[in-house]
This record gives C-alpha cells, structure tokens and sequence, in this order.
C-alpha cells in the first residue's frame, strides 16, 4: 500500500524498449551510403566471382577455347569420382585431427587448470600456445615437414627411445602421410583451443561445483553436468573454426605433401587448384568449388544450431 | 519569437499509431511539462519535435517555420537525454563545445561561452575530466551545459532527473527553474515526476495512448480536470473516484452513492442529468477531514503519519476503500470507526464517458 | 589460486608439456638451421659449429628486403582500405536493424564460412580481365572484398553495443553524418579496430593461396607466397631452408612478441566471432 504516499499513476514496470530502428528516411539513406563501399568490394571480389563459380560448374571449358555448356554433369563427376570422392573424404578425416586433438587436449588442460592463468606463468603461455597462430601455415607445414623428414625429429625421438622400427618417411607414406599432416593442422590450432576453453572456464560461476561438490558429485560428474555445458559456447566456436580450417585446407598440404603419395593427402583446395590450373579443367574444378563451400556450410550449421540457441 | 506549433501531428511505427493528432501550442519562453503514463508516447513527440523522428502527418513549427524536413540541427534545438549521451571520449570542456566546434565558432568565443555555461551550472572545476569520472548529478549538468552553450531557442529535456536519487532530483529541479528564469527560453520537458511537473510547469500537457487529454496550469489541472483521466492522473495520492446514482429526491435528482452503506443521498444533482443516470464522484483525498457528522463512514484499515499529515486507508460499509489525507498528527488507529467530512465544491462530477460534468 | 592443489600441479604439467610440443619444430628448425650448408642434419642436434653465417645468405638468397617491402607493400594497401570501409560498413548496418534490412547483413555474414578456393577460380579471369595478374594489387584488392564479411561482421557488432542517444545527440550538436562517423563513433571503436587491424595484418601477411594463384613473381608476393616458391626452389637444402623459414617468419613473431596482449586478445575474438 505503498502508493497512498506519493501514488505515480504509473509505476507499472516500463514497456521494453524496442531496437533503435527509429531514425529518419534520411538516416537510413546515410546509412546506406556508408555500406555502399564495402558492399561493392564484397560484391566484386567475392560474390561476383562466386556467381561466376557456379556458372563456370556448368560448363566444360579449358579455360582458353570455347566453353560448351555441360548441365549437372560436372557435378555428377564430383559425386561420383572415386578419385574425388577420395580426395573430399580426405578432408573430413583431416577434421578428425584438425578438430578432436585440439579440442579435447584443450578440454583436458581447461578441467584441470579450471583457474585464470595468471602472472608470468600465464603471459608465457599464452604467447607460446598462440605462436603457431601468428606465423604463416606455409611455415608451419615446412617446419613439420623437417621434423617428419627421414632424419626429422620424429624419427630421431624414436629411435632414441628404441621404436626405431617405426621410423619411416613420415609424408611420403600411404598409410601415414594423412595423420602426419593432420597433426600438423592439430598443432597449429592446439593453442587456440586451449586458450579459448581455458577463458572459457574461468566464466564458470566456481560456487556451482561447490554445490555440486555438496551433492556428492565425482569429479567426473563435475565435469560431465558443469564444465561440458558451461563451455558449449567455447567448444562450439573451436569446432567451428578448426572444421573450416580442415575442410578449406590448402597451405599446410600444398607445402608438405603437395597431395601426395598419389592422392593420399590430396584436399578440395589442393584439387581446385590443380584441376583449374594444371589440368585446365575449370569446370570441374568450380563444380568441385561450389561442393566444398556447401558442404562447410552444412557442417557449420548444427554445431552453430547446438551451441549458439539453447542458452 | 520562437513558439511552437503543433497541428494534429501524428506518427505511426508501421501500422500502429503511437501519437493520433496532437494539437499544441507554446508561447516563446513558456516551460512546458508533457506527462502521462510509460508508452504514452511523451518521449516520441520530443524527438519529433526534436526531428529525431520521422513525422507521420500534421506540422510541427518552430517559430514561424515548418520544420518538418528540416535535420535536427538546424532547427535550433537542444536536447538533454535521460542518458545524458556525453561522448565517453571527450572531456568535459570539449563535450560542451562540440556543437559549436561543428558549427565552426572561433576559439576563442567558443572558450568564453563554454566557461560561461561552467560557471553557470558550476562545474569549471569538471572542465577537465572524462564523463566516466563524473558522478551523475556531475554527468546531468555537463548535459545541460552542452544544451545551453548552442543558446537553442527550445530546450527538449526527456526525463533528465531519473538516474538521480531523491535529494539530488530535488536539487536540480530548482536549478532547472533558476536556469529557466536566467535564460527566458522556450523548455519542452518529460517526465513521470508529478512533482517536477507541478513546480515546474507553466503549462501542463497531459498524455494518454497518443492523444492530449487536457493543457493547463498545473492550478487548473488540479482543480478543473477534464476526464476521468486527469482527475486521476493529476494529484497526490490519487483522487478517490466514486460510483453514483441519480436518484429522484424531494426536491429534484439527488446523486447517491453507495458511500453510507445504505444509500444515502447527500447532494443535489446539477442540472440536465436524468434520472437513471450513471455518474463518477471524484473526492481529493485532500478534501476531506474528520467531521463526527460527515457522510462518509468507514473502517481504518491503513494509517501512514508523515508528520504534517496522516494519511488513512478507509473501508467504506460497501468495502471500496477510499484514501483520506487528514491535516496534522490524528490519533486514529487502524479497525477503529471514523467519520469524514467535505465541502461540496470539492466534488468533482464525470458523466459516464469519464468527461467531466460542469453546473 | 596461490596454493598449488595437485589438479593444479597436474594442468601445469600439461601445460608446460603442450609448451614443449609447441616449441619444438622451431628448435628443431633452428638446430638445421646452424648446421653447415649442404649437410644432412639430425632432427634435434646443437651443430658442434653454428653456421650463423647461413641466415646471411638465406637473407640473400631469398631477397629478404625485397620481399619485407612487398609484403609491407600490400598490407599498407589491404590493411587501412578494408578497416576504412569496414568499420563504415559496420555503422550502416548497425543503423539499419529492422528487419526490412536484414537480408543485407545476412548477405554479408554469409562470406564469413566461405572457403577462397571457393572463388579462386573466377578471381584469377576476373583479376586478369582487369589487367592485374602479377601485380601486387591482385592480392590487394581481392582480399579486401574477401575480408568484408568477417570485418564488416566485426564491427557491426561493435557499433550495436554503442549507445544509439550519442548518435541523436551528435545530431543535435550539429554533425553531420560523416563528422560524427569521424569525431564521435570512430574514436568510440578505436579499441574493436585496433584488433581488426592486428587481424587483417596477419592474415594478409600469411596468405598463401592468392599468391600462389594470382602472381607468378615471388618478389611481388606476400612473404607466406614468397616462402612457398623458396621452398619449392632451395627445398632440397634443409638448413637454407630453415633458415629462410625462420627469417621470414621473424617478423610476425617480432611484432607478436611486442603486442602479446593485444595480439592474444584479437585473436580470440577473432575466433568467438568469427
Ligand atoms: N521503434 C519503435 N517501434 C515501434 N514502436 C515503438 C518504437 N518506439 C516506441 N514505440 C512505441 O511507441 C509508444 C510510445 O513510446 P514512447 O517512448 O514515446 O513512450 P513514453 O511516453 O516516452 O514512455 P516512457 O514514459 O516509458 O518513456 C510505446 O507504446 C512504444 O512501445
Ligand atoms: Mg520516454
């Protein structure tokens, strides 16, 4: 009865504020002319190329003589290739390296650090873990191509603590050349990962693993009901990221194996470039373009879907 | 001469209609209070007035000019927003003198004006500072330096006073006046604040769902509401609004209410009103007093002592309370049974469309 | 955290072993890197007689100077345009929310996942209908259109956070558009450019792909382009090669190793928004 005194006839709550799209005819125009700019690069270095990509899927053309008009056929070819399917194959398994190693490293560090890196300690790792971050991709593939060289460091680690029999050209193997340049992907994003789930972590309200230290939960549970959920975000944006960077590799396969042995290590990047410009197969190769853009997408979507929604 | 005309202006956010044909005119140097409940739409006609936003329809003049295609700044126009809106990365001195910076005034008169609104609003010991490191009595003078320094011809304040506490509020609110008086200018002012816009209006426009409901001195709000509306818009605590009846009396209608219980007839009803008909008594909490004859008997339910006066929460028989501020410290108690008095010319009639009923 | 609880001692652990594994391809670099020119040398092994002398000439053999020049050159002419129109762009679309607009924005966030050699292709006809192909400026002005999504991304989300009553207020004061884009909002966003510009810096810095396809001269390329044909020419000379990789990574790490914070700070916003 607090309203007798001084009654504001309205002191019900205040309506939500809807978003500033308030503004004038004028403001919008403003505001398109400050887009203008940006847009008509955009439009002109990536979505006028990407109309003519998928243009260019449609046809057979080497690029210099007449381009005949070929239908879906280049895209049939894409599907059905076993070369290319292999080779698009190739890049879903660089995924499981690109993406599980750092992730779950990096969740590893994060559950048992589960504290701000503070002081030097924490300025001296975080500059390590992101030098790999700083320094070009075609770098990091010719230092792992020197440690995976037959008289690499690898090799060299093996042999000294007596497994020399595995000693191998690591990047000229059939077998392992695949993991080998996963690993490089794996050791560029490792840092990244893990500082992210680290920041991540430190978000976590440390009163909620009391409560549940409270309710008796192992460490296990701990980690399973509040770390996990608490980093779906982080976890989400490190998927994310290293997803793309394994599906669109390019760099690191370009300079360690160029593709080889045989196609072993060969990727969409690697493939677009050698079948526009070596092969001289530019339908082909943007038919396989459009197909690599699609399927980032479709692999982005859920795990945006299942991190960014539920809050 | 720089008045303000509003001819049956109107704006719309897509198909809904927030302000539905104003009509309000300003005198040159008139201190001007829109109020009305949240999402009435006192903050859009500001900014239209402002030319923040788009006019739907009707005209908005500023002096003798039309200014609805004119940009806000060149209609002579200062706004203070609830926000303040100071620009975090400029000190005090150069939030001030921003406007005249962009209007290209020479250095040197662009110190003098800016030390002038720091001595008026006393804050040139602030120049130097960041908004960050102003408290927010602090942060509200530096918003209305910024306004006076252009010297517009309307000042816009949207409830400038809200992020203040009580006593702050208080303070600036004579300054607002005092700065009134100083300047003479034409002041459009918003805000939830009965009390600002009581001591501080010349002239009250009182909002409802988009449409004027009544313009007036604050004395003549008080006093001759319009509607139901403003009667209970208007006034602290709230007026007490009762249902009636006009009834055949002795000596012509009488209006009875359900006040007494039974039904007591205490005053004739003025002229013109049939028999049958339905109207809404309106009774000031003020008007009322204790008066061991008076017609209005009830149950204390609630008493608050503010000192100067008790203000008690009352149960008529018919159970609708009713509230009553009594002159002095009463001794009154709650559950105890008192009886109340009122002058006639305190009743306030409104017909059944909540318009009031003059006689 | 001041008592070390063995979880603690156990994450440092981790840590400093995830450290080593880190380091350890650069070292190894560096050891072939010292190692006398035209050997075989091991994966991890001090030489008994560093050949420092092997840096002086992978700096000549590589054109070092030149090629600092030329990558500096087309980062000073991808790294201001892109941060100019982006943060503009950025503006615009901040003021443009309703969702009678959203289609643009949408078209804009689209670019974020697209892979470049998704475009690669076209950009090589398009670059060479243009004229440009082997010049510096079919890496520059590609890039700066490839960089809007993310940039533009980037800054919108900035400005969205900015208070839309500084804008209002700015117009009363008398600004015009454009003077309150350039003496209010800009110096509000100084913080959200700076990390864009630290972005696009290394990332044009280390692109690899545009080069390669779009310019044959490695002395017009960026120095990841320019460490690709390097490779492919001394590839057989491991240490030259080391020690080439080395001194062309250097200046990256440089400045990393000066702007840590900031560096470590755009690079994971980078990635939460990106
Ligand atoms: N951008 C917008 N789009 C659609 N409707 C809006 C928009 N801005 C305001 N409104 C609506 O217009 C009406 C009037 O809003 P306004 O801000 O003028 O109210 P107000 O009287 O100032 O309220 P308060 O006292 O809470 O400040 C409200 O119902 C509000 O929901
Ligand atoms: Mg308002």
């Amino acid at each position: 009865m607090t309203d007798i005194k001084t009654s504001p006839p309205d002191a019900q709550p205040k309506p939500v504020r809807l978003p500033p799209s308030r503004g004038s005819r004028k403001t919008r125009m403003a505001a398109w002319l400050f887009v203008a700019p940006a847009f008509i690069a955009y439009a002109a270095f990536v979505l006028a190329p990407l109309c003519m990509s998928i243009y260019y899927s449609l046809l057979r053309w080497d690029g210099i003589g007449e381009a005949q008009f070929y239908g879906l056929s280049n895209y049939v070819t894409v599907l059905t290739d076993s070369d290319l399917l292999q080779i698009i194959g190739n890049a879903f398994q660089l995924v499981l390296y690109f993406t599980l190693i750092p992730v779950l490293l990096g969740l590893a560090v994060a559950a048992a650090i589960r504290s701000h890196m503070a002081g030097r300690f924490g300025t001296i790792t975080r500059t390590v873990l992101f030098l790999p971050q700083v320094i070009p991709l075609v770098a990091a593939g010719i230092a792992w191509s020197w440690m995976f060289a037959s008289t690499g460091l690898v090799n060299q680690t093996l042999k000294a603590i007596g497994l020399s029999s595995w000693a191998r050209g690591w990047l000229g193997d059939f077998v392992w050349a695949l993991p080998a340049v996963g690993i490089i992907g794996a050791w560029v994003l490792l840092g990244l990962c893990t500082m992210l789930l680290v920041t991540g972590i430190t978000k976590i309200d440390p009163s909620l693993y009391e409560a549940a230290r409270l309710d008796g939960a192992r460490p296990w549970h701990e980690f399973r009901y509040i770390t996990l959920p608490g980093l779906r975000q982080e976890i989400g944006v490190c998927i994310t990221v290293t997803v793309i960077a394994a599906l669109a590799s390019f760099d690191i396969v370009y300079i360690s194996t160029q593709g080889g042995p045989g196609i072993t290590t060969t990727v969409p990047g690697l493939e677009i470039y050698r079948l526009a410009f070596a092969h001289r197969q530019v339908g082909l190769a943007s038919a396989l373009a459009i197909v690599l853009m699609v399927l980032v997408l479709i692999s982005i979507a859920p795990v945006q879907w299942f991190t960014r929604d539920k809050k | 001469m720089s008045g303000l005309t509003l001819r049956s202006v109107r704006k719309n956010y897509g198909d809904v209609p927030v302000i539905k044909g104003v009509d309000l005119d300003i005198a040159h140097g008139e201190f001007v209070v829109f109020v009305g409940p949240s999402g009435c739409g006192k903050s859009t006609l500001l900014r239209m007035i402002a030319g923040l936003e788009d006019i739907t329809g009707g005209e908005v003049s500023i002096g003798d000019r039309v200014v609805n295609d004119v940009e806000p700044r060149d209609r002579g126009v200062a706004m203070v927003f609830q926000s303040y809106a100071l620009y975090p990365h400029m000190s005090v001195y150069d939030n001030v003198g921003f406007g005249l910076k962009l209007a290209g005034t020479p250095k040197a008169v662009r110190d003098a004006k800016i030390r002038d609104a720091a001595k008026v609003l006393q804050m040139e010991h602030l120049l130097d500072r960041r908004p960050a490191q102003l408290s927010g009595g602090q942060r509200q003078r530096v918003a209305i330096g910024r306004a006076i320094v252009r010297e517009p011809d309307v000042f816009l304040f949207d409830e400038p006073l809200s992020n203040l506490d009580a006593a702050l509020r208080g303070d600036m609110r004579m300054e607002l006046a005092r700065l009134h008086n100083d300047l003479g200018a034409t002041m459009i002012y918003v805000t939830h604040d009965q009390i600002e816009a009581m001591t501080l209006a010349d002239k009250i426009v009182v909002l409802d769902a988009g449409m004027v409901q009544q313009v007036g001195s604050p004395l003549e709000l008080y006093n001759n509401p319009a509607n139901l509306f403003v009667a209970g818009f208007i006034g602290s605590p709230k007026m007490n609004i009762l249902q009636a009846a006009v009834v055949a009396g002795a000596d012509g209608p009488v209006l009875q209410t359900e006040m007494a219980g039974g039904g007591l007839a205490w005053c004739p009803a003025p002229e013109g009103l049939p028999v049958g008909g339905k109207v809404s008594v309106g009774l000031r909490p003020h008007a009322l007093a204790r008066d061991p004859a008076g017609p209005v008997t009830g149950e204390v339910r609630l008493v608050e002592r503010l000192g100067n006066e008790t203000l008690v929460r009352l149960a008529l028989p018919s159970g609708q309370e009713i509230t009553a501020a009594l002159a002095g410290q009463e001794q009154i108690e709650p559950r105890q049974h008192i009886a109340l008095g009122f002058g006639q010319a305190d009743l306030l009639l409104f017909g059944e469309d909540g318009q009031r009923l003059t006689a | 955290m001041k008592t070390a609880s063995p979880n603690s001692l156990i994450a440092r652990g981790l840590i400093i072993v995830l450290m080593i594994v880190t380091l350890l391809p650069f070292l190894s670099m560096l050891s072939a890197a010292l190692a006398p020119q035209g050997t075989y040398p091991n994966g991890l092994q001090w030489p008994a007689d560093p050949q420092w002398g092997n840096f002086v000439r992978a700096f000549e053999v590589a054109r070092m100077d030149q090629l600092l020049l030329s990558s500096t050159l087309i980062v000073l002419g991808v790294v201001p345009v892109s941060v100019l129109i982006a943060t503009m762009a950025g503006y615009g679309l901040a003021k443009l929310t309703s969702n009678r607009y959203k289609w643009l924005y949408l078209v804009f966030v689209f670019g974020l996942t697209l892979p470049f050699e998704a475009v690669i292709t076209p950009l090589y006809y398009e670059v060479r209908a243009l004229g440009l192909l082997n010049t510096r400026f079919a890496i520059i002005l590609p890039l700066i259109g490839l960089y809007m999504p993310f940039s533009v991304y980037w800054m919108r989300a900035h400005f969205l956070n900015v208070p839309h009553d500084l804008t209002e207020a700015a117009q009363l004061d008398g600004a015009t558009r454009w003077k309150e884009f350039w003496l209010v909002q800009v110096p509000l966003a100084r913080p959200a450019i700076m990390s864009l510009t630290i972005l696009l810096f290394l990332w044009t810095w280390n692109q690899f792909l545009l080069p390669v396809v779009l310019v044959q001269d490695p002395m017009q390329r960026t120095m990841a382009g320019a460490l690709g044909a390097f490779q492919g020419q001394w590839g057989t000379d491991i240490p030259l090669l080391c020690a080439g990789s080395l001194l062309i990574l250097a200046p990256t790490v440089a400045l990393f190793l000066v702007f840590q914070r900031q560096f470590v700070a755009a690079l994971m916003q980078g990635a939460v928004k990106g």
